[in-house]
């Protein structure tokens, strides 16, 4: 590799880096959390709405009619139902209605979401008050703005980039130096190997998240380029290729009454070996009606299907169930569950996230080391505060927010008005409120150390409310199946424990520092 | 450094988009194989266009490369869709 090469990938490096480590720590910080969505939703949920643990569920046709019965329900549209199973244990039903629900319902939009005990078929919840789980998996996605999926694509593409300049840089000492730390060196030499060991180390994976990260959010380029060229516009055939026909069923006016969903339920499962985790019902009620079933194969790697029950037949169309696999479909899934880790059991899931962890904190270290260059020029003192504010308080204001997000998750009060708002606003004023501090605070170090402090407090603060206030309920959670809640909490005191000492650690040294300093003046 | 990425962005986008399309054109392959293939083989092909952007000691050289194979490469599509190759 020429010299002026790898010159050349260095500024980039650092230049990209820079502007896009806010957006960037955000995007792989949720995407950690996120890994354990189903924990945290029952974490969030069911110490409020505990279930009894028994398998004995009430018919789905039972439950169906009853609930359509309680709301003006429109039938053209699609009613779904998302099972109870590995990610949720509760039932959803998503209810189209003919008219949108007064607003001081909750409601603002043309569908109801009900929570369902699977068991007794009683309505928990239509106001989804636990909004944490989807809000950390929605900055993951799309950080919670308006057209946030295209710059979370646009953000990941540099991150590939990123990974790519990275390569060019690392290159010569990829095996040499693959494990060098240098203990005993500078803070800047610690930082910098931090950085290099922790890219070299999760450069896999960070190609893998980077790839995946393109294909979901940007993939309309694709999309539009291949159906205007190959396909003349035809959108439909496009996606039949690619394996995602949808199909409607139009409206006969003629009722008829539907089958037992559990049969066909079983007949699927049974059929294929697979399990169903969504079902959707078009026209319901009528002679049109559509059933379809959305399902995993079991022991399979991540294959999911759709199957279609046509009313009108009595059958399962060959048609609308092709018996081949779609390559597209199957790759595609594959690599979403690569993205995702919905494949993997808590262990994998850690060790992704252990790695996701370690993606934050070489952001982190490298924010660092542009900060401590530019420090030592002390020329553009203001530029250097913005920078330092948003990229060092960005970065660690999104930890401590997570943190409070948390807090406010497990202390608010269940019947609160838009209380997922609440949350979400407590997180974006701590984010705001650590830029502030960061901005204001010169000495890096002691600004971290306390970030991390105040993060290990708020932290232990749920600890705390969920071992006093919540212990009864959480350990017959335990008892009855659903040590996930248990779990969560334990996994926030480690993590309260790592945060603290950590924050401690930068405290010391940066007072060490300091003396050193006013030793060297005197 | 605006400019590199400015450029970088955009022609490298354009250029495997329309690399891609060649392999569909000139390859026998099934659809559903292409589609998977365009759609990864495109992204790491961008990425990896950008990254030569960012390596360059300057971009008056990649450019002529890039314009002159973004130019070949379009003719072919070109061709296929008008149907001359038919």
């Amino acid at each position: 590799m020429k010299a002026s090469t790898v010159r050349h990938a260095v500024e980039a490096h650092g230049w990209v880096g820079l502007i896009i480590s806010v957006p960037l720590f955000i995007i792989f910080w949720a995407g950690a959390v996120t890994l354990f969505h189903p924990e945290v939703e029952r974490w969030s949920t069911m110490p409020h709405y505990p279930l009894s643990g028994s398998e004995a569920t009430l018919p789905l046709d039972e439950v169906v009619e009853d609930k359509i019965a309680q709301y003006d329900f429109d039938s053209s549209h699609r009613l779904r139902l998302h099972l109870p199973g590995e990610h949720t244990p509760y039932l959803w039903m998503e209810l189209p209605l003919l008219e949108p629900l007064p607003e001081a319902s909750g409601h603002h939009a043309q569908h109801v979401h009900l929570m369902i005990d699977p068991v007794s078929g009683e309505t928990l919840s239509t106001s989804e008050p636990f909004q944490l789980a989807d809000f950390i998996n929605q900055l993951h996605f799309n950080l919670k703005l308006p057209q946030g999926l295209y710059l979370v694509g646009i953000v990941t593409f540099f991150f590939l980039v990123l990974v790519m300049t990275g390569l060019v840089i690392q290159l010569k000492n990829l095996f040499k130096n693959f494990f060098l730390y240098r203990n005993n060196s500078t803070t800047r030499s610690q930082v910098n190997d931090i950085h290099t060991v922790v890219g070299v180390i999760s450069l896999p994976y960070g190609l893998m998240y980077a790839l995946t990260g393109v294909m979901f959010n940007l993939s309309i380029i694709f999309q539009i380029t291949t159906m205007i060229t190959l396909y003349q516009g035809d959108m439909q055939t496009m996606m039949e290729d690619a394996g995602f026909a949808s199909y409607q069923a139009e409206m006969t006016e003629q009722a008829a009454s539907m089958p037992d969903l559990d049969t066909l339920l079983q007949k699927v499962e049974a059929q294929a070996n697979t399990t169903v985790h969504t079902i959707s019902i078009q026209n319901y009620g009528d002679q049109s009606a559509l059933i379809g079933f959305s399902v995993l194969e079991n022991g399979s790697f991540a294959r999911s299907v759709d199957r279609f029950y046509q009313l009108s037949t009595d059958s399962f169309p060959e048609a609308m169930n092709p018996q081949q696999h779609n390559l597209f479909t199957d790759g595609v899934n594959m690599l979403f569950s690569l993205h995702m880790a919905n494949y993997a059991g808590v262990d994998l899931r850690l060790l992704y996230f252990l790695l996701a962890i370690g993606v934050c904190a070489m952001i982190v270290a490298g924010n660092l080391l542009w900060m401590t260059k530019r420090q030592k020029q002390s020329r553009h003192a203001r530029t250097l505060a913005v920078m330092r504010g948003l990229t060092l308080g960005g970065t660690m204001g999104t930890i401590t927010a997570t943190a409070m997000a948390f807090l406010l998750e497990r202390v608010l009060p269940v019947a609160l008005t838009d209380r997922g708002e609440w949350m979400m606003t407590g997180f974006g004023l701590t984010l705001l409120l650590s830029v502030v501090m960061a901005y204001l605070n010169r000495r890096y170090l002691r600004y971290l150390g306390w970030s991390c402090v105040l993060s290990a407090l708020l932290l232990l603060g749920v600890v705390v409310v969920d071992s006093t206030l919540m212990t009864a309920v959480i350990a017959s959670l335990w008892q009855a199946g659903f040590p996930q809640v248990a779990a969560i909490s334990l996994g926030l005191l480690l993590f309260a424990l790592l945060l603290g000492g950590l924050g401690l650690l930068l405290l010391r040294r940066e007072a060490k520092q300091s003396i050193t300093m006013q030793a060297g003046h005197l | 450094m605006w400019l590199k990425t400015l450029l970088g962005f955009f022609v490298s986008l354009s250029l495997s988009l329309s690399l891609m399309l060649n392999t569909a054109y000139l390859l026998p392959l099934p659809r559903e194989v292409y589609l998977l293939l365009g759609f990864v083989g495109g992204i790491v092909l961008w990425g990896v266009i950008m990254t030569m952007f960012y390596c360059a000691s300057g971009v008056g050289r990649l450019m002529w490369y890039c314009g002159t194979l973004l130019v070949i490469s379009l003719a072919i599509n070109g061709a296929f869709m008008l149907g001359v190759f038919a």
